[in-house]
């Protein structure tokens, strides 16, 4: 068991270079998971079985019940399935990216909880010219979490995400007219803000801080 | 359908080029970026699936005909209402559902209602609440959902209001 000396300078590079990362989203995965009140953010692949099994159970009743529309459902699955899997690979890959890059010193002057309207501004912008369904914003405002952007401003970039994007927006403007589009939009805007602080709200000072600090680093 | 491919090669065109880049500032931190990726990925592979699956059987099991007959002009609140309730549990694509819309208010329906569905389609996720409640716990997360409900109603009010 000769060790090349390469290899062994690289590990002791690894072991220098992670506690300035701290925990990480993913890495709680493995950890206690806080009070056990919240599920660990991340979870194994095993974690979305039950639901997988739920969803191809009703499947298959659909097709022993109406055959021609169980073969649309899954013609329809098949394609949404093809543009996630395309699209989920380089989105977690970039993420990985900033994780390991980014800093949470970086972070928390722009979206932390002293970053005031500008970093609401910034969490809008942000989710606004995001592109995607919203489920794929969750694994992103995880990652906001762990570098230190405060509730609030991830609920107002998961919010501009739902009902922002301007693409989407583009979209609404083009098939349901820009009278509808624009005000729906206005409305929406003002909404955001108000769930978000009305969800931080909602949950409390000790909950608030245990979201807080489940992603905080510990060194 | 091709302009999606276009954005989804310009999208991995970027992560290759950075990852190059990174690869070649400091192997240790791309090698972590790359199994962060991997760990996410992996943990959300089955959810997605299913959310998937789910949103494919409420596509096929709410035909066109029932949307029109509930959403329609006259409906009023009560339309409105099983509009949002549709709205909340379905998970259609954008580039789905806003011609479907236009389809729908050309068929008949209410622009209240039609907003209202927009919205709760767009801010509500009941499919996707188990992976919403991984990351903000189940509390902040049945709350922001049943909040941006409610606002949804706010947003079709003002939208018919305006667009009369």
């Amino acid at each position: 068991m000769v060790a090349s000396p390469v290899r062994g300078m690289r590990e002791e590079q690894r072991r220098q270079e992670q506690p300035k990362q701290g925990k990480t989203g993913s890495e709680w995965a493995q950890g206690p998971s806080g009070n056990g009140k919240i599920p660990a953010p991340g979870g194994g692949w095993k974690s979305g079985l039950p639901a997988f099994g739920v969803a191809l159970a009703l499947l298959g009743g659909l097709f022993f019940l109406n055959p021609a529309q169980g073969r649309e459902v899954a013609r329809l699955w098949k394609e949404s399935t093809y543009t996630v899997l395309g699209l989920l690979p380089p989105v977690f890959l970039l993420l990985g990216l900033f994780d390991s890059w980014v800093s949470r010193e970086r972070i928390i002057p722009l979206l932390g909880e002293g970053s005031g309207i500008r970093g609401g501004v910034l969490a809008t912008l942000l989710g606004a010219l995001a592109a995607g369904p919203l489920y794929l914003s969750f694994p992103i405002a995880e990652v906001m979490l762990v570098k230190g952007a405060s509730l609030r401003n991830v609920f107002v970039f998961v919010g501009a995400w739902s009902t922002m994007k301007i693409p989407m927006f583009l979209f609404e403007v083009g098939s349901l007219g820009g009278r509808f589009a624009v005000v729906r939009y206005a409305v929406s805007l003002v909404g955001i803000v108000l769930i978000a602080k009305g969800t931080e709200l909602f949950l409390g000072k000790e909950e608030r801080r245990f979201l807080l600090t489940r992603y905080e680093t510990e060194a | 359908m091709c302009a999606v491919d276009r954005s989804t090669l310009a999208l991995y065109g970027l992560t290759g080029v950075l990852f190059a880049l990174s690869w070649m500032k400091d192997r240790t931190k791309t090698r972590l970026a790359l199994k962060k990726a991997w760990k996410t990925l992996s943990g959300m592979v089955f959810l997605m699936g299913s959310i998937m699956l789910f949103a494919a059987l409420g596509v096929v099991l709410v035909p066109q005909e029932v949307l029109v007959r509930v959403l329609g002009r006259e409906s009023g609140f009560f339309g409105a209402f099983l509009a949002s309730l549709v709205g909340a549990v379905t998970l259609i694509p954008a580039f789905v559902a806003f011609p479907t819309a236009k389809i729908l208010l050309d068929a008949g329906a209410g622009v209240l209602q039609i907003g209202v569905f927009v919205s709760t389609l767009m801010m509500v996720g009941v499919v996707t609440l188990p992976l919403e409640s991984r990351i903000f716990g189940r509390k902040a997360a049945v709350a922001r959902n049943a909040l941006a409900y409610l606002w949804s109603f706010v947003a079709g009010y003002v939208v018919f209001w305006a667009v009369r």
